[in-house]
């Protein structure tokens, strides 16, 4: 009983630390060429263009609005990869599906000096 | 593998003395251990079929999806329920053996997943912070049951833990491992990537070890009036090596018929990435 109890603390703070982390952890570098995305609109990946959500760049206000801190590995990697992943399907020009280094490259913008 | 039989009986069944160092399984179970073990790399290519990352990614991501299949099959082949529907005590052996050394493939097969994706992609290192999405931590706590429960079986007397809570504990993070596992592989959605073949894998998840709980009921119920389906004086067995480097032998042939399936599977088609996609995406460019 005690080891469940000890477990269960144990999972407790590990929960509330990883959030911290979360916040605090460096973007890591990441390679994005525009012109490889003119065929999409440009509120597909600007929503604040017409939502009126933020006026500074995608990530430093994904990083820094606590309402979406959190998420903001889930909401960028779903976006991309899946409509990489569509693309891929059709036997389209996709760009990188799952391989991280091929968008997460040293040559990539350094997202983590945006303040 | 092959089917033996060094006896028939008046009644027409075969029957096969034990002899030691064998493992002794009827074919009708083994052929569902095994069918057990491959679904889930099945999956990996029923429509919509995931587009391909590379061979080395994909070989690796091969390598774990082989881990969860032998993983899920870890059940099935678990002396514990079996010891109350037949089968001598050899018979229980083997099957014993059989766990323990499944266990280890497992162990090896999950390592490899590991590893090698932290060498071919140095960034893969993030998915084992505790920052990683849940999927990602999920499948780390899953590698640590396997771990803590492969050592304290190991080590079990060594440790001195009684039997029976010793036996709780293994079900309990045997169930908790292959829960997490199983969240790994949907969340992550990317092999498992269809609302029909997430719902197969999660009962692919959950029979085995279902079948095996419900067995042990029925048992309790119904006592001995029971499915003898492990009796192997009565069926046709398999007769397999029951040596030390078996795991590593059954690794390693899982792992050539992976290598051959792989090798059709690269075969570049409609939907794979090209090479000159990635080059388009340069970070020097980018404002």
């Amino acid at each position: 009983m005690r080891i469940v109890l000890v477990i269960t603390l144990i999972a407790i703070s590990v929960i509330g630390y990883r959030a911290t982390m979360i916040r605090n952890a460096a973007l890591l570098p990441v390679a994005f060429e525009h012109l490889d995305h003119s065929d999409e609109a440009c509120i597909t990946c600007h929503h604040n263009y017409i939502d009126d959500t933020g006026y500074d760049s995608c990530y430093s206000c994904h990083k820094h609005d606590p309402t979406v801190a959190l998420e903001i590995e889930s909401m960028f990697h779903d976006f991309c990869r899946t409509c990489h992943i569509e693309k891929a399907q059709l036997g389209e020009a996709s760009g990188p599906l799952r391989v991280c280094a091929e968008c997460h490259h040293e040559g990539g913008r350094r997202s983590q000096n945006l303040n | 593998m092959t089917t033996e039989s060094t006896a028939r009986p008046s009644d027409g069944s075969v029957r096969t003395p034990s002899v030691p160092g064998e493992y002794q399984l009827p074919v009708h179970f083994g052929v569902v251990v095994l069918c057990t073990i491959t679904l889930p790399l099945v999956l990996w290519f029923i429509y919509p079929k995931a587009p391909q990352n590379g061979w080395g990614w994909d070989l690796l991501m091969g390598t774990g999806m082989l881990g969860a299949g032998m993983m899920l099959a870890l059940p099935l082949v678990a002396p514990r329920v079996w010891v109350y529907y037949g089968g001598d005590a050899q018979a229980l052996r083997s099957l014993l053996n059989l766990h323990r050394d499944v266990n280890y493939a497992v162990l090896v097969l999950v390592l490899i997943h590991i590893v090698g994706l932290v060498v071919i992609d140095r960034t893969t290192i993030e998915y084992l912070k505790l920052s990683a999405p849940l999927s990602m931590l999920a499948a780390t706590v899953a590698s640590l049951l396997l771990l803590v429960i492969t050592l304290t079986s190991r080590y079990r007397t060594a440790l001195r833990l009684r039997y029976p809570s010793w036996h709780a504990w293994h079900v309990g993070m045997s169930v908790l491992a292959m829960t997490f596992m199983a969240f790994h592989i949907v969340d992550a959605g990317y092999y498992v990537n269809s609302p029909v073949k997430k719902a197969v894998f999660i009962v692919l998840v959950a029979g085995p070890s279902l079948v095996t709980f419900g067995l042990s009921r029925w048992h309790r119920k119904f006592g001995s009036a029971t499915w003898r389906g492990l009796d192997s004086r009565s069926q046709p067995v398999l007769q397999l090596p029951a040596t030390r480097g078996f795991s590593v032998r059954l690794v390693v042939l899982l792992g050539v018929f992976w290598l051959l399936w792989m090798i059709c599977f690269s075969i570049p088609d409609g939907g794979s990435r090209g090479d000159a996609q990635v080059t388009l995406c340069r970070a020097s460019e980018c404002e």
